[in-house]
């Protein structure tokens, strides 16, 4: 053996893990400072955009357990709620989706309702906050429920000198939202989807099939 | 909730979190505090940092894979011989790692979470290695290694352990020298690391390697043994 080949079983052995290699701060302190070979910049953004989706899914996927009562809130809020928890920002989410930040302030405030979303779309936003085809349903006969009663309070509001739609802020439509909301749990609410409601869940579920989503189609 | 003499709603809390405050557990530093910190990577180890870590919070773990990504490629491509490709995804699993277990590294440990990161990557090497099992290929032409199946199967094996053997008698400066020098990593490098110049590092390594080279022909399996035994 000559010293080429005991450099070699050195590396073998460290690379198998037959020998350890430590690394303490010193040593790591020293290979920040100087970095062992170059790496190319765009090595350096394919992992961190793969690892930004990962951390971003991972987000959503905790904060979706601290959602309570979630079947009963309209689509959007739900998005809303996930995504603040995860502390994810509109645009971030538009990103993931391919969209621009007003089309996620739109689906979130209900003002473009679920069933009017393509269902490609729609799919999309089922496959990034991991929501099934079940869930899905309510959220989308909540948000349907709640917007019919929201046009009953704005008229009403109108006719007692109310705010118009366009100087109404995101925390008086979330209030709105919420009391709607409350008020639809009071009433006792029939059993029957809407129509509008059965179509959108019918173009879906092809939307899902077409896709091979079979996760998403429970 | 309830409804002011002005017939206004007022809520109890707030309807929108006062900031974009992941899980509502931490302090939520943001990025700009983050980049505006006088050292980049005292600012990973400090305690601040790891609390938002532990948070989950995603500005803090952005700002971590920004920092760590090149360093972990170039550290496992270069010291550790992963392929690139190889080595982006294993970056990407081992920063990745750090979210889910991050809540067990204790600050003021035997390491800095710089060097636990660093750690991990270089576990993963290992896994992967194994699992590629690349290094296969022959150390030298009188000892052949032609994998678990050829003749000499078990060869390597052998020297492995031999090898090992005598880096435990060795002191940890020389056992350090001899591998990181193995990978590579340049005298001028290593020296600090062992508290000794340059000149000193190049001609203590080539004394161990030659005192292991000659200590290995001793060790050498005479024809006709047994390579496993």
């Amino acid at each position: 053996m000559d010293e080429k080949s005991l450099d070699k079983l050195l590396v073998s052995g460290i690379n198998k893990g037959e020998i350890a290699l430590e690394l303490n701060d010193a040593i790591v302190d020293s290979l920040l400072e100087h970095p062992v070979g170059q790496v190319s910049d765009a090595a350096t953004a394919r992992v961190t955009a793969r690892l930004q989706i990962r951390r971003q899914d991972a987000a959503i996927a905790r904060s979706k357990q601290t959602i309570p009562d979630r079947q009963s809130l309209p689509f959007g809020r739900f998005l809303e709620a996930v995504r603040e928890k995860a502390g994810m920002t509109k645009s971030q989410i538009a990103r993931r989706l391919k969209k621009d930040e007003e089309y996620v302030s739109r689906v979130e405030r209900g003002d473009l309702s679920p069933v009017s979303i393509p269902a490609p779309d729609f799919v999309d936003i089922m496959g990034l906050f991991d929501v099934g085809i079940r869930s899905a349903s309510q959220m989308i006969v909540a948000s349907t429920r709640i917007t019919e009663s929201k046009h009953t309070y704005r008229a009403a509001a109108r006719s007692h000198g109310g705010l118009r739609h366009d100087t109404r802020t995101d925390d008086v439509e979330r209030a709105l939202d919420a009391f709607a909301r409350k008020m639809q749990k009071k009433v006792a609410t029939s059993a029957s989807v809407p129509p509008e409601v059965d179509a959108c869940l019918k173009r879906v579920r092809d939307e899902l099939e077409k896709r091979g989503r079979k996760d998403l189609l429970v | 909730m309830r409804i002011n003499k002005a017939g206004v709603i007022e809520y109890n809390q707030p309807l929108r979190p006062p900031e974009q405050t992941p899980m509502g557990c931490c302090n939520g530093i943001s990025l700009n505090q983050v980049e505006s910190a006088t050292a980049i990577y005292d600012d990973l180890n400090s305690s601040a940092f790891l609390k938002e870590l532990k948070c989950a919070s995603l500005q803090a773990l952005e700002h971590l894979d920004r920092t760590l990504t090149p360093h972990l490629i170039g550290f496992l491509r270069f010291a550790m011989d992963v392929p690139e490709a190889d080595a982006e995804e294993l970056v990407s699993d081992a920063l990745f790692a750090v979210t889910s277990h991050v809540h067990t590294f204790q600050p003021g440990g035997p390491a800095k979470l710089t060097t636990w990161i660093f750690e991990i990557a270089k576990n993963k090497a290992i896994d992967f290695h194994r699992k590629s099992r690349l290094d296969s290929v022959p150390i030298d032409d009188k000892f052949p290694d032609r994998g678990p199946a050829g003749p000499d199967a078990g060869r390597n094996k052998h020297y492995l352990s031999w090898l090992d053997g005598e880096l435990a008698k060795l002191g940890e400066a020389d056992r350090m020298l001899l591998l990181w020098r193995a990978k590579d990593i340049s005298y001028e490098q290593i020296a600090p690391w062992l508290g000794i110049s340059e000149g000193a590092a190049r001609t203590r390594h080539s004394r161990l390697r030659a005192q292991l080279v000659k200590a290995a022909e001793a060790a050498r399996p005479k024809e006709g043994e047994s390579q496993n035994g």
